[in-house]
């Protein structure tokens, strides 16, 4: 069997591979999307249908013209796009912090970050709550931002730890002896290289913002401050005229911007990059 | 030194003075009104409603909160605990038994109208008074719950009429369960569990929890009790008229069963009507409804009928303003001679508890709508003992599904119950 | 030289100064919360010390909960690592259509949860799902099957949904671990003679270690204290038998109103986590 022949094998047993990945994973919103364009009295069937009998754009344009659904969808954007940043940034200290400084406490300090998001976050609810309204910012989206972007230090200072210690630090030794500050050689050396990993961490605080509900819920009470998902459970309410087809394609809607986001950021994830200059 | 200090407290008291003198003119009042609205029509209702009101009284602002009805227990208690509590909160019966049992609420008593409380059904005037007395809420929209049959499946089974008791409910009922469709089902997953099965238990006699000389006592070691849970049982594992599988249904699995024909006979609210009819509209005219059975011939029904109630929390610093509002709201008459209260419970077909509204109804609502308005006389709220709530969800609820699924033997499981009840109410 | 020595502390604060007004103080009072006998009607609570934990202990329920918990975490965590690692090392190669793929495969995590649960309530609903529909069709069931109302099959549908759910997540962190990898160290082992699998065991596996136990404490962490996916699913239902202390602890606070219990169902899932993930933990912190 030829080199070819063997890689070819092995690129089309990688593409089943994906594609049975990709249709198990997506699967779930294939049937959302399904939904999406059914008219009310299609949604559950007998038998059910992929593609309905009369497929209707109509819960798409009522979504978009005739509720505050825009109004969610940009309030929902906007804390996400914050949120995102302001984490970045505090996680980007903390994590070179705990990775290259040998400090007391250190240990101590790693561990208090994780430990932290251990206890049932819905139950937290209340003291936070309380905590926002003391500082004044309950029904703000600041109040959403410090929390979305708190949720999301752990795991954010933890990722780049273990990011920034896979790179050596025989590079940032060279310049240090140059004479360069701390603050140079991390954004001149460190953050180019932990393009992946800066990529793993604004993908995950920017997502936070479209899926979380309880916190959303309790911390903004205005209609023209509502977050998404709030505000699509909103529509559902209990009884009666559920509008299913319309929450779904609510919920497709709410699925783009981190799709298209990452589908942007995916080109700084390189494969393999030098390290270049300096051998082990 | 001494001086000094001296010096900065009498300042810091002169700061303090102009505080303590009330402003020449009154700010205007702010209220925050908490409720559950959710179809279209009746948020035009309120909004009507508080528009009209603020104009009428510019002293008065009315800000809304709007949440849904899952999440309205959790954000009432979060506003409540988190010191930010509304004036005025919607509330069904179960969140009205675990508030009150709080304290959450203030006494209306002098506040609510006369004419509203000489209109009120009895059913209504029972679920706002507490036992000794006091008065914590305006009733608004309510509903009650029924017999739903498809009578083109009732046809087919050659079957003429709707049965009246629960022994024609088992003979119909098994005669209509034939390959993929059941004769019957009715909501049990999560709280659905413990409300019906309080209905059959009413049916049967019992009063499931009774307020004896000042305390909650449990019935459920009488006969009427296990008369009633037995033929819930029964209907899954003896006659087979119902899938064990019920257990995970909640309204909406159980109407898509009756849309479908999965289930030719359903136990369920007035208000599935709307998304039943936008679900199947190809079945219209093809289902009826009708008042639930007698446990035996002679023997009154009884099922769910209940209204939601507004009540003025006590936490609340604006209660006259409060009051003021839903004074409006009921005796403000907003179109075509219904008051705004009226309107609120005609949009979504539902019932408000007061004689007059009745009356109308009999006269306006469609044939189909009939039969729960003469269910309004066998309607019960749910328990409104402090704890049934809590008894409900951390025992009762599972043990109810257990019995169901064969799983958990009636005798044991009622004696067991019986006897949490009681610990959690002593 | 104060200035060099504070520098480590001034890069952590922000961070600290978050956790502890917005994470640290909730949880402690949350913690404290579990020492007194605080529920809806009790209008003077008092210290109780320990004795909501005894009382715990003789729960049936909280057993049960916790057994099903545990069941979860470990089967969910091994779902998602497993697949989540094989979905990685898919994507890790320049193909054609790469980034499609990674693009699709992040949709679980993307969807919101609370959709994403009842859509999946949907797929398994006996009647109108299309799971039973699929299966039926392809001749692999006979009759439908009731995934989310029989007591069998609903904790495992619950685990099924819970693994879909996490593997973007796993996927993508373990992505960004294989792309810190030099090539130079895949082309060297191949020089001296080494085959895909030796590769993967002692050059990639090994490099993976620092951000695999990450993935894997955090995931255990949101695994166990997954709630809306129960919740929606099956409340818990039927009876108890898909009941986890996530949904217990919920169902006693919010809709039972004992609150001191709640937090103390809340400070055992807290210690069972600590437990869990003390030995990763340990190995991130005194990692050689």
């Amino acid at each position: 069997m030829t080199r070819r022949t063997r890689s070819l094998i092995g690129n089309l047993g990688r593409y089943l591979g994906l594609i049975v990945f990709s249709l198990v994973l997506v699967f779930p919103l294939l049937w959302m999307i399904s939904t999406s364009f059914k008219p009310g009295n299609e949604i559950f069937t007998k038998i059910p249908r992929w593609i309905p009998n009369q497929p209707t754009i109509e819960n798409y344009r009522f979504m978009l013209l005739h509720t505050t659904y825009p109004v969610y969808y940009l309030n929902t954007l906007k804390v996400s796009i914050i949120t995102t940043v302001f984490a970045l940034v505090i996680s980007v200290f903390a994590g070179y912090s705990l990775s290259r400084f040998r400090f007391r406490g250190r240990g101590f300090l790693g561990v208090l970050i994780i430990a932290v998001q251990m206890f049932p976050y819905v139950l937290l609810v209340i003291p936070m709550f309380i905590v926002m309204r003391s500082m004044g910012l309950i029904d703000t989206h600041l109040s959403l931002i410090i929390a979305y972007s708190t949720f999301a230090l752990p795991f954010s200072t933890w990722m780049l730890k273990g990011y920034f210690d896979t790179i050596p630090v025989s590079l940032e030794e060279a310049a240090i002896i140059d004479g360069c500050r701390r603050s140079q050689i991390l954004f001149r050396i460190i953050l180019p290289l932990s393009a992946p990993g800066l990529v793993a961490v604004a993908m995950f605080t920017f997502i936070l913002g479209w899926r979380e509900y309880i916190y959303a819920l309790a911390f903004t009470r205005s209609e023209k401050l509502r977050l998404l998902t709030v505000g699509l459970a909103l529509m559902q309410g209990q009884h009666g005229r559920i509008s299913w087809g319309q929450i779904m394609s609510g919920a497709v809607l709410a699925c783009i911007p981190a799709i298209l986001v990452f589908t942007i950021l995916q080109k700084y994830m390189v494969q393999g990059f030098t390290r270049g200059a300096v051998k082990e | 030194m001494k001086n000094k200090r001296v010096l900065s407290f009498v300042l810091g008291m002169a700061l303090l003075i102009p505080m303590a003198v009330p402003p020449a003119f009154s700010a205007p009042v702010k209220i925050r009104l908490f409720h559950m609205t959710w179809i279209p029509g009746m948020i035009d209702v309120m909004n009507a409603a508080v528009d009209r009101f603020m104009k009428d009284n510019p002293s008065i602002q009315i800000e809304q909160t709007r949440v849904s009805w899952t999440d309205a227990p959790a954000q009432l208690l979060v506003d409540i605990m988190g010191g930010t509590p509304p004036d005025i909160a919607e509330a069904n019966p179960t969140m009205l038994a675990q508030f009150r049992a709080m304290g959450a609420y203030a006494d209306i008593r002098s506040a609510i109208p006369k004419q509203l409380m000489d209109n009120l059904l009895p059913s209504a005037l029972n679920l706002i008074q507490t036992p000794d007395g006091q008065i914590d809420g305006y009733p608004c929209d309510g509903a009650t719950w029924g017999f739903f049959y498809r009578d083109d499946l009732f046809q087919k089974a050659g079957i003429a009429s709707h049965p009246k008791t629960w022994d024609e409910l088992i003979a119909t009922a098994k005669k209509l369960t034939v390959g993929d469709q059941w004769g019957f089902g009715v909501p049990t997953q999560a709280e659905n569990a413990v409300q019906f099965w309080q209905c059959w238990m009413w049916q049967a006699g019992s009063p499931v929890d009774k307020y004896v000389s000042g305390k909650w006592v449990s019935d459920l070691d009488s006969p009427e009790a296990k008369k009633g849970t037995q033929f819930m049982v029964d209907l899954v594992q003896k006659y087979k008229v119902m899938p064990p599988t019920i257990v995970n249904m909640d309204w909406e699995a159980v109407t898509n069963g009756f849309a479908f024909g999965n289930f030719a006979m359903q136990y369920n609210g007035n208000w599935i009507i709307p998304a039943l009819r936008q679900k199947a509209p190809e079945i219209e005219g093809k289902w009826s409804t009708g008042l639930t059975p007698s446990a035996a011939p002679g023997m009154k029904t009884a099922t769910m009928g209940f209204t939601n109630v507004f009540n003025v929390l006590r936490a609340s610093r604006n209660k006259d303003a409060a009051s003021k509002f839903m004074n409006y709201w009921f005796l403000t008459v907003y179109k075509e001679g219904k008051t705004f209260a009226d309107e609120y419970s005609y949009v979504p077909l539902g019932m408000n508890f007061t004689r007059d509204y009745l009356k109308w109804a009999r006269a306006h609502y469609e044939k189909v709508l009939q039969p729960f308005l003469d269910l309004v006389e066998y309607g019960k709220p749910l328990t409104m003992a402090p704890k049934w709530q809590q008894f409900a969800e951390l025992f009762g609820r599972a043990a109810v599904q257990n019995m169901m699924q064969g799983s958990l033997g009636v005798d044991e499981g009622l004696q067991t119950l019986h006897a949490q009840l009681n610990q959690l109410q002593q | 030289m104060r200035r060099e020595r504070m520098l480590p502390y001034a890069y952590l604060s922000p961070a600290m100064v978050l956790i502890s007004v917005i994470l640290l103080y909730p949880v402690i009072s949350g913690l404290l919360l579990s020492l007194f006998n605080r529920d809806a009607y009790n209008p003077s609570p008092s210290f109780v010390g320990l004795k909501n934990y005894l009382l715990l202990a003789k729960d049936t329920t909280f057993l049960l909960s916790l057994w099903h918990t545990l069941w979860w975490a470990l089967s969910v965590l091994f779902g998602q690592y497993v697949l989540g690692l094989a979905l990685a090392l898919l994507l890790n190669k320049r193909i054609r259509g790469r980034a499609v793929f990674r693009a699709i495969i992040l949709t679980p995590w993307v969807i919101p949860p609370a959709l994403a649960a009842i859509t999946w309530k949907w797929i398994y609903e006996e009647q109108y799902g299309i799971l039973n529909s699929i299966l039926m069709f392809l001749g692999i069931l006979r009759t439908r099957v009731a995934w989310l109302g029989t007591d069998r099959t609903a904790m495992w549908a619950l685990i099924a949904a819970g693994i879909w759910q996490g593997i973007p997540f796993v996927a993508i962190v373990l992505l960004a671990g294989l792309q810190a990898i030099p090539l130079e160290e895949y082309e060297a082992a191949k020089i001296d003679g080494a085959n895909a699998w030796q590769c993967f065991r002692f050059l990639t596996m090994p490099h993976l270690t620092g951000i695999s136990f990450i993935v894997i404490i955090l995931s255990t962490i949101w695994n166990i204290n997954q709630f809306e996916l129960v919740y929606i699913l099956t409340r818990g239902g039927p009876g108890n038998a898909t009941q986890v202390l996530s949904t217990y602890t919920y169902q006693l606070f919010f809709s039972a109103f004992q609150f001191s219990t709640a937090a103390t169902v809340a400070t055992v899932m807290l210690i069972i986590l600590m437990v869990l993930t003390g030995f990763y933990i340990r190995r991130i912190i005194y990692p050689r």
